[in-house]
């Protein structure tokens, strides 16, 4: 590998962290950012071009899109930070309950996560939306149960494999509690790697709550949420097709800068790399 | 022999395979082994006779598929069958210690040294200022010069000889009365292991701890044992005084060791063991 492309590699990873740094900015500080309230409906200035006033015009209501996109910052990243923190914990249980303590525990377990593992994920939420009603918390609890599984399964892995190194035999020679042992020998290692999953995950999840959102079973109008925008622009697609642009914009930036900083996270975070140095 | 004087005491201790459907021959068969208070009892015996699997017993470690299905073992008086899970953790490390194979394997890439001390201080209930200072004159008493540099070294920066001194420190920090060294040596280079070796029998002699010492090499147990058993498929065939053993061994098999012993490092160890 030359230099030069290390180098280009490098720049990608900065580019992609203050992209994901911009976005995560762009949520927390939206009411400061945003020029206009979002769902403040002003029907004599409806679709409007881009102007001085409205920087990326207005949508078929008269609303400021540039203060949407930005509004719709918090509700898609919010509902992905609550998804993987919750697949995230989930999993973690699960999965070092299964792979630590093994035998009936583990296949049970494991009997029970390939239940969910069995299902297409988008159907299998599509059910589940259908069964606890639409709005984003649903949302929120179907993507979870439809995708903790995967977790559950990889953790145990891990967990699998380090359960039989020399130092968790040594800790348990000298008396530590199985719960001590667990969560400072296995934990940290393991969630330095899931880090880096679930960071290559968040793309994944956005497009689904976009999605479901699209297909009206999400979070529904006026919120202002990527999906819900696409698909209100979804009928002006031929008169003003800027309006289908702008939050389908937004999201592929944002999976794009999620999925590099993940790629650039295992690079920088491999283990195999730092044996070498070691 | 008295109660107070023995440390350990097993008795046929039978170790087999968990799973009635794969139930062979058990692994180890009819053991019976004691160690007194200041004196080393050694275990030898080849590669996979079921040394480590005893060790293993005694600490109630054994893995998931094996079980111990008959037998008794006692600790300092208390039997082992009638402690509860969370009695007998609280046995290991403090009543008895063991210090494992390999000991750069043995300590968790992702924390110090000093960390390691800490938590397993920590899992006994000791904590607190006055732990820092014996910790530091412990490590002092293990001729470490540097205690303070060695609590923040990570592992992989100390070497195997040092290491095993770091173990060697806990069985001591928590005042063991069993110390279980299953081969100590066999990653270390000479020098290194007549370091741990003399280690170990200084703390016999001054703390007067029982130590069961398990190996495949015969030098280390002429070196340092009173009494040896020899091992061989699960059973022991043999047992007594080191130098009765090493000068009339009364089975085929452990004459069988010693000779081989010897050609490998020639006739001299014989002479020096017999006087």
């Amino acid at each position: 590998m030359t230099v030069l492309h290390r180098l280009f590699k490098r720049r990608l990873a900065a580019v992609a962290l203050i992209l994901a740094g911009a976005i995560l900015l762009l949520a927390v500080a939206a009411p400061l950012i945003a020029p206009y309230d979002p769902n403040n409906v002003v029907l004599e200035e409806k679709l409007s071009p881009p102007s001085s006033t409205h920087w990326l015009g207005t949508d078929h209501l008269g609303r400021d899109i540039l203060s949407r996109l930005i509004y719709g910052t918090r509700v898609s990243v919010g509902s992905v930070a609550a998804i993987i923190a919750c697949i995230l914990a989930l999993g973690f249980v699960v999965g070092c309950l299964s792979g630590y303590a093994g035998g009936v525990i583990d296949a049970a377990l494991m009997r029970f996560c390939d239940v969910f593992l069995t299902f297409p994920t988008f159907i299998l939420a599509m059910f589940l939306i259908g069964v606890l009603g639409t709005g984003l918390t649903n949302v929120i609890i179907a993507i979870v149960l439809t995708h903790w599984a995967w977790y559950a399964r990889l953790i145990r892995g891990f967990v699998l494999s380090l359960k039989n190194r020399d130092y968790i035999l040594a800790a348990r020679v000298a008396g530590t509690p199985r719960i001590k042992i667990v969560l400072h020998h296995i934990v940290p290692p393991v969630f330095a790697q899931l880090v880096i999953l679930a960071t290559m995950d968040i793309g994944h999840m956005m497009l689904h709550v976009s999605g479901l959102s699209f297909l009206g079973l999400g979070v529904t109008p006026p919120t202002p949420e990527w999906g819900v925008m696409i698909n209100d622009a979804r009928q002006f697609i031929w008169s003003s097709p800027r309006l289908i642009v702008y939050p389908g914009l937004m999201i592929f930036v944002t999976v794009m800068s999620f999925n590099l900083l993940g790629d650039a996270l295992r690079d920088a975070l491999d283990p195999t790399a730092g044996d070498k140095e070691s | 022999m008295s109660c107070g004087k023995t440390v350990l005491e097993i008795n046929g201790l039978r170790v087999s395979l968990a799973k009635p459907c794969c139930q062979g021959p058990p692994l180890v068969d009819d053991v019976s082994l004691t160690v007194a208070r200041g004196q080393v009892t050694g275990l030898i015996g080849e590669s996979g006779c079921g040394k480590s699997l005893t060790c293993l017993a005694v600490m109630d470690l054994l893995p998931q598929a094996i079980c111990r299905s008959d037998g008794s073992i006692t600790l300092a008086g208390a039997p082992l069958g009638e402690a509860s899970v969370s009695q007998w953790r609280c046995f290991r490390g403090r009543r008895a210690a063991m210090v494992l194979q390999n000991p750069m394997s043995c300590f968790d890439p992702i924390f110090t040294i000093g960390q390691h001390i800490r938590e397993t201080l920590a899992a006994h209930g000791l904590k607190g200022s006055d732990c820092k200072g014996r910790v530091r004159s412990t490590l002092a008493e293990l001729d470490f010069d540097h205690p303070d540099e060695i609590l923040s070294a990570y592992p992989f920066q100390l070497s195997g000889g040092m290491l095993q001194r770091v173990m060697v420190s806990l069985a001591l920090l928590l005042e063991a009365e069993l110390l279980i060294v299953d081969e100590p040596t066999t990653d270390l280079d000479v020098i290194v292991q007549a370091r741990i070796l003399d280690l170990i029998d200084r703390l016999r002699r001054e703390k007067n701890v029982g130590v069961l010492l398990v190996t495949h090499d015969l030098s280390v147990i002429a070196r340092l044992a009173d009494q040896v058993a020899v091992m061989k498929e699960g059973r022991i065939i043999e047992s007594g005084p080191v130098a009765d053993i090493f000068s009339g061994p009364g089975e085929p098999y452990t004459r069988a060791l010693l000779s081989a012993h010897f050609s490998l490092y020639g006739p001299s160890i014989a002479r020096e063991i017999r006087a």
